[in-house]
């Protein structure tokens, strides 16, 4: 193949040098556009058209947007078309005036092999599975969420888009541990999604599911229509990127010369519309833009709860020369709108006055300058991207609010005693959260390469500045018009926050070296990062973190095996990945404990009053630090006769993953009863100092964030795919993994039962050695094949899938607490007298049978089809179903025999793509 | 019926004129001289009586004179002239056609003439020994807009004996299980005791709060007048009782300096929150201590472990409390009828159960409640409630809540 590309690359050289003298001598009048593309659209470069008149003949290539222009008299001309890959192409055209000629040419062979539909896995020197265009027009996903079927141990699910998506890489999912989606850092067009400024917290109990604020990126709001592809690093990626622990997930965007493209889709849940183009002027420059809109709801029938998202791209690429030097300039302005809606339903809520409305508003400009030096020189060139994006995000909702009676609220927003107000029964309470996060990135880097004792060192070494700052006014409502009772927070703006400024370093030097058949490849880079502009109260104001990466990789020399080479590929690696804590989670907001000490309401005289004493506690945790992930991975790729195989083993240790810990707090305060107030009518107010009163305990819970969270991953990936069968047009992918993930707790874990004993909270809460752990692993497969037939152009596939089992294990639950803290906040040791005291006795935990008994489910299987097809010249429709047949083994747990089924059905969609 | 009307009348004329003829006979006196009592027993609501027996002792000589008659109200007795101790009872039928058992007052009834006439007031005497439950008012109420107005809940107990009883230290109590679900718990402990989420207690030391046979009191949640003007809830400002929850910083409940509070003593919610079930899946018992327990030592005797297996095979573990079945005054299962799975205490406790709410989102159960079916009244003109231990037959299925006006003891 490279032998191919090499030939090519010397008759373009060669063929520009021609085309650029012939140029110089012409004497323009007409000009003739030649468009190539291939069946599926895609531009045609390198093809080689020569046009011959009567008296005149020329010879150009065509460029990377499968363009070519002549500039020629009128005359009758025979055009001809040669592609090394490609069946030529011959015609005549009686040119009279400027005229585009749009050509498709039929591949010669390969075109079986390129029809990927698929994930394919990278062979470089760290797990990525890369996700073309193709593959996602053959998925027919409603964003960027739908596409994580694709990786090792993916499934299809059905779209949930009123809800947030988070990323999940290399493991099963459990509730509690956002770190692992928080970990996941985007990059679009070399600029990364930054999410550590989102605080946007809802005042209303709506919009818990619509929470992104420290879960990382919301993969709903990612459009695939514009992507080109897609490079999901599983495993250790290089130096340059940083601030995530789980993956990196690369999207590159098309750029240059597209027709105009439209997609519509439908299916049970959405509907979206997209239209974009791609032009490519004369002088060299691309230009790109779209729009995109996805409008999805709750369920179909459910008209009140919905979703949508629009996205606007314009983009821009042109390379300039400077001092002989190739100066490429990429320029991206993006607008991404995406709205929860929730109307309430009139059967739970008031109509025309509930509503509940959460919009997220991106604007963001990137540029990306690239000044390159050339194959030759030491180094080989220095990027420079630069990314500023402003949020714009609101949380707006009004609501009919009933109280059930008459409510008292505090009003003290300071440690002490202040008057309580009793709401009104029922008001009308508006609520706003207004985030308005800025994050600006600046990413400086060059390439150099050179040779040292036979050693090839390609180094990338760069400096990276990433600044979020939230400026919006967080929550706004009248305070004695609360959307709900219960606050243990008070509004605070988000602008009083401090921005998080990271800054970063790194060099990475990838050293290649033949000895003899044996191809090494060693990556080593170093990474180093600090916060800036963070008191010195906090620990990691002063440190510096460094994440060391290495891989290597080892080509073994290639075996013969009958007429075919054997190719062998050994790669390990070791890598150290930081993610340092957002915004919300450096600086929660403090907690409020309102306890109340009066609470006299007389209905004969009307006469009220309520008091409260409030303490307010910085949940602040100054020993905070960035989440550290250290993984490790062997990796073993074969290939022969175009059979590829590959499989992973990783390793990932992360114990520091951020954490919401329970934590117990003993309060006193003055209790004074109703029925002993004296009130006192001159003052109109109770006569508190003749009132007699009791010292009232309460033990409050609260959280706050640790890194307090393991998360250690395990498992195997591995993927084979076939060539494409020539008799039958088949290609067979089979991927799946094995995954098994324990999550726990690196600290002791307090609880307290929930009850309330003799008129009373419960006073104490236990400390548990070994607690609210999880292991859940599962082996996944999912079997693809797909027939892809040429002369209908036309796309079938079947998507065979499952587990091959799932199993779940509550980790060590013990019943009995080692210790105990009570109303002193005291530690005491619980001993067996504990266990017999009438109050204590409560702090053993029902700890059941089945909490150490690991749940084993066995195999499930779903069929997903899908197919697409040209109907016509430019137009391509396609379809799919999912979970047509289902089929889930029944199997028996704690003597209980489960039967299993799908519970939701088939579903389906369908969409049609033009190409004009 | 006529022709027994006339005949009766003609009957009691014959027997004045017997009895008058005998009035003329001076010569009588001079022996023991008997005289003709005739009674007409009246009560009120019945249709008919059963069977009526008339004891009459004469409070010198204790000679006992007793009567019987069945399927009439009018009876007569021949008595000697003295002083005499009545008692009367009976069975009579309901216009629903329900027995219920009858009684007179114990009067002293001075025999000096020959013809005595007396009207005998009959009043219901079917008694319990304590407290029942009259009315729970567990589902809520739905504004005018729509929205659910959890509070305003209560529970009506009525002294259903003859004799004046004391609340305090009533224990009130609501069931752990669902009757909507049966899940098979093990161990079974139903048939001896009472599995409890909650439990509140009434204040007092024994004798502070009094209640007069056939009077009840309302355990309201918030002793508050609910009914506002979006709101169609019961006024409970005059309740007896509350148990407001002041703890929870979600529900910050007004406490009314008038009525004093209930203290829930054992509840697997925090906040100490008694919270009924607003559709109505739990049943409730009414309990006392029995001597010599205490809530302390109940909390260190009572505490009950519990589990079930799930659907899959999930073994459920719970820690809860008992209350024994032989402290138990009274008893109520709540379900819905289409979910109906078991009964969640003890048969003898309470064979049926009664219901507010028709299907899961039933908005009609809101301001419905159970209500027990009145047998008559008593000798205080105060309502006498049917009570056969089967809640089916004892209570009338969504009632309306019968203190939207307020609270009125009569």
């Amino acid at each position: 193949m490279t032998r191919i590309y090499q030939i090519i690359q010397v008759l373009l050289v060669t063929l520009t040098i021609l085309f650029s003298s012939n140029t110089i001598a012409q004497s323009p009048s007409l000009q003739l556009k030649f468009v190539l593309v291939d069946s599926n659209n895609k531009s045609i470069n390198d093809a080689t058209i020569q046009v011959t008149g009567t008296k005149d003949s020329q010879l150009k290539v065509s460029d990377e947007k499968g363009i070519v222009t002549f500039d020629l008299k009128a005359d009758n001309y025979t055009v001809e078309v040669f592609h090394i890959g490609y069946i030529g192409q011959q015609r005549k055209i009686n040119l009279l005036e400027s005229q585009s000629v749009s050509m498709t040419l039929v591949p010669t062979t390969n075109i079986l092999e390129e029809m990927v539909i698929t994930a394919t896995e990278s062979k470089g020197l760290t797990s990525t599975s890369v996700i073309n265009r193709q593959a996602m027009e053959h998925l027919q996903p409603s964003s960027f969420a739908d596409l994580m079927e694709l990786l090792p141990g993916g499934q299809a699910k059905d779209p949930v888009l009123t809800g947030v998506n988070p990323a999940l890489i290399r493991e099963t999912g459990k509730g509690g541990y956002d770190t692992s989606s928080l970990g996941v850092q985007f990059m679009v067009d070399g600029n990364i999604i930054n999410s550590n400024a989102d605080m946007q917290v809802s005042s209303s109990s709506t919009g818990g599911k619509v929470k992104t604020s420290s879960i990382g990126v919301d993969m709903r709001g990612i459009s695939t229509n514009d992507i080109e592809s897609v490079e999901v690093v599983r495993g250790i990626p290089g130096a340059s990127y940083g601030d995530l622990t789980s993956g990196l997930i690369k999207i590159n965007r098309k750029i240059g010369y597209t027709p105009l493209q439209a997609r519509f889709k439908v299916d049970g849940f959405s509907k979206l519309y997209y239209v974009g183009k791609g032009i490519d002027t004369k002088t060299g420059w691309k230009l790109n833009s779209s729009i995109d809109f996805l409008d999805a709801k709750n369920e179909p029938r459910d008209i009140y709860e919905n979703y949508k998202r629009i996205s606007a791209s314009l983009r821009s690429e042109k390379t300039f020369m400077i001092g002989g030097y190739d100066l490429n300039w990429k320029a991206n302005v993006d607008y991404n709108g995406t709205i929860d809606n929730d109307k309430f339903d009139p059967d739970t809520g008031v109509q025309n006055i509930d509503n509940f409305k959460s919009s997220k508003q991106n604007f963001s400009l990137g540029n990306n300058l690239k000044l390159d030096f050339g194959k030759e020189s030491l180094f080989k060139n220095v990027t420079l991207n630069t990314y500023l994006s402003q949020g714009i995000e609101d949380i707006k909702g009004t609501v009919f609010v009933q109280q059930s009676g008459r409510n008292a609220i505090p009003t003290g927003n300071e440690t002490g005693i202040s008057e309580g107000v009793f709401l009104p029964a029922s008001y009308i309470s508006e609520y706003k959260t207004e985030g308005r996060p800025l994050n600006i990135n600046a990413k400086l880097q060059t390439e150099l390469s050179f040779s040292a004792f036979d050693i090839k060192h390609n180094i990338e070494a760069g400096v990276e500045f990433r600044y979020s700052k939230n400026n919006g006014n967080g929550e706004m409502y009248d305070p004695l018009k609360p959307p709900t009772l219960g606050f243990t927070r008070r509004p605070r703006p988000f602008n009083e926050v401090p921005a998080s400024q990271l800054l970063s370093t790194y060099i990475g030097d990838r050293m290649e070296y033949d000895l003899g058949n044996h191809h090494l490849q060693l990556y080593a880079g170093l990474r180093l990062s600090k916060m800036l502009g963070i008191d010195k109260e906090f620990s990691i104001s002063d440190r510096v973190f460094a994440e060391p990466r290495v891989n290597f990789q080892w080509g073994l020399p290639q075996i013969k095996l009958g007429q075919d080479y054997l190719k062998t590929d050994i790669t390990v690696g070791y890598g150290e990945l930081y993610k340092q804590p957002t915004l919300s989670l450096l600086y929660p907001q403090d907690r409020y404990f309102d306890m109340l000490q009066v609470s006299y309401f007389d209905p004969q005289t009307n006469n009220s009053y309520a008091q409260f004493y409030t303490y307010r506690m910085s949940l602040e945790n100054y020993n905070l630090i960035g989440a550290k992930n250290s993984k490790r991975e062997v990796r073993v790729d074969f290939e022969y006769k175009r059979h590829k195989f590959f499989v992973t083993y990783f390793d990932e240790k992360m114990n520091t993953g951020f954490r919401d810990m329970t934590q117990f707090m003993g309060f006193e305060y003055q209790r004074y009863e109703s029925k002993d107030v004296v009130w006192n009518n001159e003052l109109g107010r109770p006569d508190l100092d003749n009132t007699p009163s009791s010292q009232k305990k309460i033990m409050s819970q609260y959280s706050h964030t640790e890194n307090g969270s393991n998360t250690f991953k395990e498992g195997i990936e591995f993927g084979y795919s076939s060539p494409r069968f020539e008799s039958i047009n088949t290609r067979f992918t089979l991927n799946g993994a094995w995954f098994k993930t324990t999550y726990s707790n690196s600290a002791p874990i307090l609880h307290r039962p929930g009850v309330s004993v003799n008129g009373q909270d419960y006073m104490y809460a236990g400390i548990y050695a070994d607690d609210n752990g999880y292991r859940k692993s599962s082996l996944v497969y999912n079997l693809i094949v797909d027939t892809y037939l040429p002369s209908l152009d036309m796309n079938i596939s079947a998507s065979l899938q499952g587990d091959i089992f799932r199993r779940d294990l509550n980790l060590n639950r013990v019943a009995e607490p080692f210790a105990y803290i009570g109303i002193d906040n005291v530690v005491h040791p619980y001993t067996d007298e504990s266990a017999k005291d009438p109050m204590l006795q409560h702090l053993i935990r029902p700890v059941s049978k089945t909490d150490g008994m690991e749940e084993r489910k066995p195999f499930t299987f779903n069929a997903n089809f899908k197919i697409s097809k040209r109907i016509y010249k430019s137009v391509k429709a396609s379809m799919f179903v999912n979970r047509l047949f289902t089929h889930y083994q029944s199997y028996t747990y704690n003597g209980v025999k489960v039967n299993r089924k799908d519970a939701n059905g088939p579903y389906f969609g369908m969409e049609i793509n033009f190409n004009i | 019926m006529k022709y027994r009307h006339i005949f009766l009348v003609g009957l009691m004329l014959t027997m004045g004129v017997s009895v008058s003829s005998c009035l003329t006979d001076d010569n009588a006196m001079s022996y023991t001289q008997k005289s003709t009592t005739t009674m007409t027993f009246k009560a009120d609501g019945i249709k008919e009586f059963k069977e009526l027996s008339v004891e009459f002792t004469e409070v010198n000589t204790g000679m006992v004179t007793s009567e019987k008659v069945t399927g009439t109200p009018y009876f007569s007795v021949a008595l000697p002239i003295g002083s005499y101790r009545m008692s009367a009872e009976g069975v009579g039928i309901l216009e629903d056609g329900e027995e219920v058992l009858l009684g007179g007052k114990n009067d002293m009834l001075d025999v000096t003439d020959n013809v005595v006439n007396l009207n005998i007031q009959l009043t219901v005497k079917q008694f319990n020994e304590d407290f029942i439950f009259e009315e729970l008012f567990y589902t809520g109420i739905q504004t005018l807009e729509g929205k659910a107005y959890q509070v305003g809940k209560y529970f009506k107990l009525v002294n259903n004996t003859d004799k004046v009883l004391y609340a305090d230290g009533l224990l009130l109590a609501q069931s752990e299980y669902l009757t909507t679900q049966d899940n098979k718990e093990t161990p079974y402990i139903l048939d001896e005791a009472f599995v409890t989420k909650s439990v509140m207690m009434l204040p007092g030391s024994g004798n502070d709060y009094p209640v007069e046979p056939g009077d009840f009191i309302v355990i309201a949640d918030n002793a508050q007048n609910h009914n506002l003007a979006n709101v169609p809830g019961p006024d409970l400002t005059k309740a007896n009782f509350e148990f407001p929850i002041t703890e929870n910083p979600k529900m910050v409940q007004p406490d009314n300096p008038n009525v004093p509070n209930a203290k829930v003593i054992y509840t697997s919610l925090t906040y100490s929150m008694f919270l009924p079930h607003d559709r109505g899946y739990t049943g409730y018992v009414i309990a006392r201590f029995p001597e010599g327990e205490t809530v302390e030592s109940w909390l260190a005797g009572y505490k009950f472990d519990y589990s079930y297996l799930t659907g899959t095979g999930k073994e459920n573990k719970f820690s809860r409390y008992t209350i024994p079945n032989k402290w138990i005054l009274d008893g109520v299962n709540n379900s819905m009828p289409d979910k109906f799975a078991r009964l969640v205490m003890g048969e003898a406790l309470d064979s049926g159960f009664s219901y507010c709410t028709l299907s899961e989102g039933d908005k009609e159960r809101y301001g419905k409640s159970i209500r027990r079916k009145e047998l008559g009244k008593n000798e205080q003109g105060r309502p006498v409630f049917k009570d056969t231990n089967n809640s089916s037959a004892d209570f009338i299925p969504r009632s309306r809540m019968s203190l939207l006006e307020g609270i009125n003891h009569k």
